[in-house]
C-alpha cells in the first residue's frame, strides 16, 4: 500500500445558517419554557438596547444560529432584579454548553441586575397623593360616560414605566484558523477567544406605543466575520492491488489575519408601534456605535417586527437592515415562545 | 372584620401589574411567562373586597385579572379581562361582594 497525503482547499459557498433552520425549529419546539429578561428588538448580530420584557421565551437568530434561555427573578413589590442567561451555538440540532465537563466553544452566559421605576413613578395607593390622583383620573373617566368600575387607564397619563439594567457577560469561543505559511502540521490551529462584557442599558416606555433604549458598554471583538470560511481536505490513499483507498478528513477553518480588540459602543433603539397595525408591528430604528477597535464605526439600521395579536411585545419575527460604510446588510430575525 | 386567604393571578405580557386588595398592595411574583402570582391574607371590614388593579405595557397588551378565595371557602371571587390602554395603562378600581356565591 501506498499512502499518500493531500491536502485540499477550497471555498465555501453559500449560508449555512438556512440548512439550520429545518432543524433548529424542532430544537425550539423541544426546549425549555421560561427564559431570562431578552431584549425582543435585536439587529441580525444579536445586539438591542430595550430590556424590558422580563422574558418567557427562548430566541433564535437566523442570521447568527444559536438558542438563548434563561430566568429572570422579579417581584411586582420590588424594585429590583436579578437573572441569568445561557446561549449556545446550533451545530447540527443541538447547542452544545458543556462538552467532557469543558466549555464549549460559542458558550455565552450572562447576568443581569435590574431596577424598575427610575423616572417614572410606581403608583402606591399608601400615598394619600396617588390615591388622589387616581380617584380624580377615574372622576374625568365618569365624566365622560365610563362606569365606575371601567378601566380608566386612557386618563392616566403618567410615564408608564422604565427600567436600568448592568448587565454582565462572558462568551467563550473557539476558532480554528489556517495558516498557509505555517509548517504543514501547524497550519490548522486552534484559536481561543474570550470575551467579558458588561453594559449599562436603560430602557423606558414612552407612551402607549413607543419605547426608546440605551445601552452603553465594553466588550471584546474580533475579525472573524471578515475571515474567508475554506474547507481543508486531507485525503490520505492507500493502493491494494487495483483499488485505490481514499480517507477524507475535511475541516471547516477561517483564513486570513485573525485579530481581536476591545470595543465601547453605544446602542440606541426607538420602537414605535403604528395604531393603524393594532400593535401588532413594530417599527425600530436604531444605531450601533463603536468607538474603539476593530469594529469601530455608526451603523444605523431599520427593523420591522410583527408580534403576536394581544402580545406587543412578544415578536414572531421580522427583517432588519443596517448600513455599514454605505452598504446594507439585511437580516431575518425570529423569536419563539413557548409555555 | 373577617379574614381571608385570598390568591391573586394576573396573566398577560405586561411590563408590570401591580394588584390591591383592600388597599394592601400584593406580591405578585413573576413566572418568567405572563403570568403573576399572589397569595395573601386579607382583613375584609364589611361584606365587599375592594380590588385595585394597575397594568403597564404597550397598548393593546391583553390582560386577564382572577382572584380566588382559598379560605374558608375556595371559589372565584372575581375575573376581569381587559387591555391596555392607548397610554400604557390600565387601571380598575372596582369590588366584589363576599356573601354571595360568586360563579
Amino acid at each position: 500500500m501506498n499512502p499518500m497525503n493531500v491536502t485540499i482547499i477550497s471555498g465555501l459557498k453559500g449560508n449555512r445558517a438556512w440548512r439550520h433552520l429545518a432543524t433548529v425549529v424542532a430544537v425550539i419546539a423541544a426546549s425549555v419554557v421560561s427564559a431570562q429578561a431578552q431584549m425582543p428588538f435585536q439587529d441580525a448580530k444579536g445586539n438591542g438596547s430595550i430590556l424590558l420584557s422580563d422574558g418567557g421565551f427562548v430566541q433564535l437568530n437566523i442570521a447568527d444560529p444559536s438558542v438563548r434561555i434563561g430566568y429572570l427573578h422579579d417581584l411586582s413589590s420590588q424594585r429590583w432584579s436579578i437573572g441569568f442567561d445561557v446561549s449556545g451555538k446550533l451545530t447540527g440540532s443541538r447547542a452544545s454548553l458543556l462538552n467532557k465537563n469543558q466549555v464549549a466553544p460559542d458558550v455565552k452566559v450572562g447576568l443581569t441586575f435590574g431596577r424598575k421605576y427610575l423616572l417614572a413613578h410606581r403608583l402606591d395607593l399608601g400615598d394619600p397623593s396617588d390615591l388622589q390622583k387616581l380617584k380624580d383620573a377615574r372622576a374625568e373617566a365618569v365624566k365622560h360616560g365610563a362606569k365606575p368600575n371601567d378601566d380608566f387607564g386612557e386618563y392616566w397619563r403618567a410615564l408608564p414605566y422604565d427600567r436600568l439594567a448592568l448587565q454582565l457577560g462572558y462568551a467563550y469561543k473557539q476558532y480554528s484558523l489556517f495558516d498557509a505559511n505555517a509548517p504543514f502540521d501547524k497550519q490548522v490551529f486552534k484559536k481561543n477567544f474570550h470575551s467579558p462584557s458588561a453594559a449599562l442599558v436603560y430602557s423606558v416606555q414612552l407612551s402607549g406605543s413607543s419605547l426608546f433604549g440605551a445601552a452603553v458598554g465594553v466588550g471584546r471583538s474580533n475579525n472573524s466575520s471578515a475571515l474567508t470560511e475554506v474547507d481543508v481536505r486531507d485525503i490520505n490513499s492507500t493502493t491494494f492491488s487495483s483499488t485505490v483507498r481514499e480517507v477524507v478528513r475535511t475541516r471547516q477553518v477561517l483564513r486570513g489575519d485573525f485579530r481581536q480588540s476591545t470595543s465601547v459602543y453605544l446602542n440606541s433603539d426607538y420602537v414605535w408601534y403604528p395604531r393603524t397595525t393594532f400593535s401588532r408591528i413594530g417599527v425600530d430604528f436604531y444605531t450601533r456605535s463603536v468607538f474603539t477597535g476593530i469594529d469601530k464605526g455608526f451603523n444605523p439600521g431599520i427593523g420591522v417586527f410583527l408580534s403576536e395579536k394581544g402580545a406587543p411585545t412578544r415578536v414572531l419575527g421580522g427583517v432588519t437592515v443596517s448600513y455599514d460604510q454605505g452598504k446594507a446588510s439585511v437580516a431575518l430575525v425570529a423569536g419563539f415562545s413557548f409555555k | 372584620m373577617a379574614k381571608f386567604k385570598i390568591e391573586t393571578i394576573v396573566v398577560g405580557y405586561l411590563f408590570d401589574a401591580q394588584v390591591w386588595l383592600e388597599g394592601q398592595e400584593t406580591k405578585l411574583a413573576y413566572d418568567g411567562d405572563k403570568t403573576r402570582k399572589s397569595t395573601d391574607i386579607i382583613e375584609v371590614n364589611d361584606d365587599e373586597l375592594d380590588i385595585s388593579f394597575h397594568g403597564v405595557g404597550v397598548a393593546g397588551t391583553e390582560w386577564e385579572l382572577t382572584i380566588n378565595e382559598l379560605q374558608p371557602t375556595k371559589r372565584q371571587l372575581y375575573n376581569r379581562k381587559g387591555a391596555i390602554k392607548s397610554t400604557g395603562h390600565s387601571l380598575i378600581m372596582d369590588s366584589v361582594k363576599l356573601t354571595e356565591e360568586v360563579l
